[in-house]
Parts: structure tokens; sequence; C-alpha cells
């Protein structure tokens, strides 16, 4: 390593985003918007890719380019348990072979195509992807969400967008603190995370801020608690409760994008928010909708960051700062093959961070805010 | 791939080892304050580990040992683990 001047400056190092795309499940959306009987076409992992649910009520998902000339099979039709391509009419099965042609006698030799592993759990469609082409384990599997379809939960409320940037962007966030009160307009009042084996967690608490009054008419927020896991590359489920006045809101969060290309995303994110007594079905409804409101908000808020930001693999960082360098570390096992996996990716790191400083920080620029809006506005005379 | 670059952090004060007095696993910590602790693992370790040893995966991994802190705080007092910062 070469010693550094007191003079020199420090340059930004970044490599192009892999052109490898991570190992692991990946949440493609809800089941509902995909069992409609319709070919539906998903742009992901570098290809296009056709979703279609056949007669037999199984949802599928096959390479939508047709192996007999290339025809897009998610621009044709669900024929009985098949998809049928618009060019030629070759009908496909969910398990990747040709099951037909309907003007010729005989189905050629190797006519089969790549068939995704899938999974529907909780309401939600989730694909597999492995540059090895190996199955799930068990060991990876994603976790079932506790009142995900549950009479006592909300349905799903959920939202997709196309993030123009790498993946690696949203990931950075499960250890960006201080992000969550410069872009977000939280209170962090705790943080810590831990990784181990392919799980990434942040624990983190909030307290509301007094200088963003509460909307017209809706309860004050006091704080949060959340808890919010990576299973995998891509997948978050946020254990994240509100507190209010009169009582906690708790809710389910989850956080999932998977790629498009090495330089764009779809980032998706569901809520389900839990009914009780003071909350009864309309209301949880309504929170939940308007808690999705404010998530939106908020992603849009790293959207417009990452718009704009530099790409940065050497990043400077302060002891206020969290583990980037060591989150980035777990990360990468999903980019490598299974055998190269190197214990230092998957081995438990803890890291708590003491908010002592930033906390003096931001309640002196509160409070100078609140000041700032309690004076009388100048008026032009 | 990228290459996986080190923490400027870790360049001024690296990680330092320790051994849990309770179950004698050896970790590395490294302390940004009195509040603040970075502490890595390695397999062997958490298996040592009365607490984390038998904590089931998946779901949010265990918050940590509650063991360990009176092995961190008995580092500090006998002037073997350094505090980056003292406020």
């Amino acid at each position: 390593m070469t010693s550094l001047q007191p003079d020199e400056i420090r340059l930004i190092e970044a490599d192009s985003a892999p052109s490898r795309f991570a190992r692991g499940w990946h949440c493609l959306g809800l089941v509902r918007d995909f069992a409609d009987g319709k070919p539906h076409t998903v742009h992901a992992f570098g290809t296009k890719l056709v979703v279609f649910r056949g007669e037999s009520g199984k949802i599928n998902i096959l390479d939508s380019y047709c192996r007999h000339l290339g025809g897009d099979l998610s621009q044709g039709e669900v024929k009985g348990d098949e998809i049928a391509c618009p060019f030629h009419d070759w009908r496909w099965g969910g398990d990747g072979r040709c099951k037909q042609i309907p003007y010729s006698k005989r189905v050629p030799m190797l006519a089969r195509t790549r068939a995704w592993t899938t999974l529907e759990q909780d309401g939600l469609l989730f694909v597999w992807h492995d540059p090895e082409g190996k199955k799930p384990t068990e060991e990876v599997a994603i976790p079932r969400i506790e009142g995900a379809e549950s009479d006592e939960w909300t349905d799903w409320h959920w939202y997709t967008t196309v993030v123009n940037t790498n993946c690696r962007e949203i990931i950075d966030n499960v250890v960006d603190m201080a992000h969550f009160f410069y872009v977000h307009g939280s209170l962090p009042t705790y943080f810590k995370n831990v990784f181990e084996g392919h799980v990434a967690t942040q624990y983190m608490n909030g307290d509301a801020r007094d200088d963003y009054p509460a909307p017209e008419g809706q309860p004050k927020m006091l704080g949060t608690t959340s808890v919010a896991s990576y299973y995998g590359p891509s997948f978050m489920i946020d254990d994240l409760t509100y507190h209010y006045e009169f009582g906690d809101h708790h809710t389910v969060l989850l956080n999932c994008h998977y790629p498009i290309s090495a330089d764009s995303f779809v980032l998706q994110y569901g809520i389900i928010v839990k009914k009780s007594a003071s909350l009864p079905e309309d209301a949880a409804m309504a929170s939940a909708i308007a808690l999705g409101d404010y998530i939106k908000v908020g992603f849009e808020q790293d959207v417009e960051i990452w718009k704009n930001k530099a790409r940065i693999d050497n990043p400077l960082l302060c002891e206020e700062d969290g583990p980037v360098y060591q989150l980035r570390r777990w990360y990468e096992q999903f980019y490598v093959d299974v055998a190269d996996v190197q214990p230092e990716m998957v081995d438990r790191f803890e890291y708590e961070l003491d908010l002592t400083r930033p906390t003096k920080a931001w309640h002196d620029e509160v409070a100078a805010n609140i000041a700032r809006q309690a004076k009388p506005t100048e008026t032009a005379p | 791939m990228s290459e996986l670059r080190t923490d400027n952090r870790l360049d001024d004060v690296p990680m330092q080892p320790l051994r849990c007095q309770h179950c004698a696993a050896r970790l590395l910590v490294r302390k940004s304050t009195v509040h603040q602790t970075s502490l890595q693992w390695n397999a062997e370790a958490v298996e040592a580990c009365a607490e984390l040893g038998a904590s089931p995966m998946p779901g949010p991994a265990l918050a940590g040992c509650s063991r360990l802190k009176e092995s961190l705080e008995a580092e500090v007092a006998a002037g073997r683990l350094r505090i980056v910062q003292t406020v």
C-alpha cells in the first residue's frame, strides 16, 4: 500500500457493474397479477421471460424467445397448459419442453427451452436465478411471512418502479445509517447490523421529527421500531412497527428487486398492516395505503440520489458510518460460484453504532428548523 | 467482479483478537467508542458461543451474545483494547 501524503487527493475508484447477476430467489411481484391466464413479459437477468398460468393452475416461467425462430412467447397465447408462440404456434409446457407443433407430425429432438424454478408463497411469485444452473437449497428458502394472507392482516399494498442504476445502490441502504436522516427525514436512535450466512439484518429504531408536523387530522407518530433482513441478494422482510400516541401499528414491509440489466432493476415494495380493535379492516387498509405512499416518497428520495451519484468501490468512511465494506463482502457471495464462496463472505459480522454524536447534531438541526418555522415570515414592503 | 477494497477506518485502527471469558470463542473486535463495537466471528467461534451456537437460522440473525459484554469491558479496563474515539 502506498502511504498517503497530506496533500494527496483521494480518487474515486469504480469497476463497471458486474455483467453477472446474483444467485438467489427474486420476487417478481404478486401472484394475483400473473394469474389471469394471459402471458406476461418480464425483463430480467439480461433477458426476456414469459410468465403464464396454465390450466393446471401453476405459474410457469420460461425464456420468452422461442427456440424455433426466436418468436416472443410473451406476445403469444396460453392454450391449455402450454404457451403458444405467436409466430408459428409452437406449444411449450411449463417444464420447458415443446409439447406439440400443430402443423408438424413430430417435435424435433432437443426441443427444450429454459424453464425457471418458481415459488408461490404468501401471495408472492418468486423466481430462482443461478448462473451455474443449480436448484435452490433448503438453506436459502424464503421464510414464511406471518400475517400474509391472514384475515387478521390487510392484503398486500404493492408498488413497482424501474430504477436506472445498478442494484448495489439499494443494498448499500442496509448499512447507511446517516442517509436516513439526510435523505428520508428520519431520526435514527438505534442502529445495528448483523451479517451471517445469506442473511443481512438491519436493526433500526427511530424517533419522529418535531420539525415535520403530522399531516392535518392524522395522529402524531412518535417513532418506529424495525428489524429488516435480506434473505439472499434481493428480498428483504422488514418487521416494522409505527408507534403512535394512541397505540402501535404493526406492519410488514417487503423491499425487493430484480435486475433487468447491469444498469437497471425493478424495485418493488409491499406492505401489510395488522388489524386491531383500534384499527379495524378499513382503517388498517387505509393505513397500509398511507404508509405505502410514505414509503414510495422514501424510494423516490433514494432514486433522486442514485440518478446523480457516482458508483464508488472505495467509499471514504467516518466512524459514524455503517459497515459498507463488510456488507459488500457479504453481497459478493451471490456473484461467485458456490464453490468460490469464501468463509469471510458468510462469517458472522456485527456492527453496532454509537448514535450519541449524530443524535446531538440532528437534534440541534431540528431545533434550528423549528426556530426558523416559528419566526414570522418576512413580507416584502 | 469488483476487487474488494479495505475499509479506510481499518487502515488506521485494525480489528484485534479477543477471547471470550465465558466460552473461549476467539473473535476480532474493534471499538470506535465505548458504545460502538464491531465483531468479526468465524464459524468456529459461533459454534463455541452458548447463545449464538444455539440460534436457529434462518430468520433475522440473533442481535448478539449477551455474555460477551463482560469480556469486552475487561479488555478495555485492562488497557488491551483501544477505543478509537474517546468523547
